[in-house]
This record gives C-alpha cells, structure tokens and sequence, in this order.
C-alpha cells in the first residue's frame, strides 16, 4: 500500500485518541491541538523512511515526550490556585465538579508524573510500555505512578475513593 | 482503576462539550506565524477575544 495512504490511514484512526490523550497531558485545547500538530511533523518525517514496525508506539513516544522534554511552543495559561476547588455541596452537580477538581488536580502534577498517569490509567497501558513511552525504566514509571496517585488523593480526597487501590 | 479511567473519559467528553470555536488558530500561517503568537504580541499573555 502506498505509504501516504497508509499514513492517513493511520492518523485516521488513531488521531481522535491522540488528541484526547494529549487534552489530558496539557489541560488546554490549543495547547493540545498544537502539540498532535507537531507529532505528525515527526510522524509524517519518519513516515517517508520504510522500516517501522510499531507505528502506534512510534507516535505516542513522540506525543509524550515532546510533552515531558519541554514542548514549550505555547505556555499553559493555567495557573494553579492554592487549594483546589471547594467540592463539597453534595448536589447532582457534585459529580461534575468533581472531575473539575480532578482535572485541575492533574495539571499540578508535574508533566512526567501527569504523563505516567494518563499513559497507565487512561491509556491503559502496562508499566513496561509506558517506559517505553517516556524513554525511562519502569522503576521510574513505578516511583512516578506512587507519588502521583499520593498527590492526586492528597488534592481530590473526595474523589480519592475512585481510585482506592490502585498500586504504582 | 477504572475509576480513574472513568473520570478522564469524562473530563474528555465534558472538555469537548464545552470546547469552542473561539480565538485564533494554532496553525502556522503561510509566513510561519501562528493566530496565537499574533494575538501574543498583540495583547501580551491574555488572549482579548471574548
């Protein structure tokens, strides 16, 4: 098959998911957009070359790193308050506010520890492929995975017990 | 786990719920600037569209 078909293919199936990943990673629909923009410049770049065999894990390397190395194109608007949003209340719009305060808790993560988040518990992903994402070992994936989630209980304890025993 | 995944699924589908169209595009115009480093230089961090 053509290798541009296959490209666009490729971005055609996997595009939707690219940018909702990296929606998580930088809170912020520009930044998000901006950031897919410029790992199709890598993909599409690599992409003339034969030779690659996993072309799923070949981007999300880019995505994720390019995030964590300092992609610094468009700096975050989101400036973090001194405590997150006050979610008692109890009402029906109690859930809603608190996956606000989960989203606002998860850009106070640092971006590595926000990486290994999203790639293990949106991604889905094992802790060997998401060393591979971030280019690290999974000892560092574990420790990033442990101080993260203690970060998000100590930011979100009501929405803590969502994520009651989850493990680095 | 899943409690997790649930909630970003959500924060995702709430975040596309509320997206708009609103202020300038990302995209690299044909001389390389960007509706964003426009409006940059044009009001300094704080985007001016409403």
């Amino acid at each position: 098959m053509d290798r541009g078909v296959e490209l666009r293919e490729f971005v055609s199936a996997r595009g939707a998911a690219l940018s909702r990943a990296a929606y998580l990673l930088t809170g912020d629909h520009q930044a998000a957009e901006d950031l897919v923009q410029d790992t199709y410049v890598v993909l599409v770049r690599r992409w003339q070359k034969s030779g690659m065999v996993d072309p799923e894990a070949y981007v999300r390397r880019i995505l994720y790193s390019r995030f964590v190395d300092g992609w610094r194109r468009r700096r975050l608007v989101e400036l973090p308050s001194a405590a997150p949003p006050d979610t008692t209340g109890g009402d029906e719009a109690g859930a809603a506010t608190d996956r606000l305060t989960l989203e606002a808790a998860l850009r106070r993560l640092t971006p590595r520890q926000r990486a290994v988040v999203v790639l293990r518990f949106y991604e889905d992903l094992t802790e060997v492929q998401a060393a591979d994402a971030l280019g690290v070992t999974t000892s560092t994936v574990k420790s990033q995975t442990r101080v993260a989630l203690q970060r998000l209980r100590e930011l979100v304890p009501d929405v803590a017990t969502s994520f009651e025993g989850v493990e680095a | 786990m899943s409690g997790l995944r649930e909630a970003f699924d959500q924060i995702v589908a709430m975040s596309r719920s509320t997206a708009t169209s609103t202020g300038p595009s990302s995209r690299p115009t044909a001389s390389g600037v960007t509706g964003t480093a426009q409006w940059r230089s044009h009001c300094g961090e704080q985007p001016c569209w409403p």
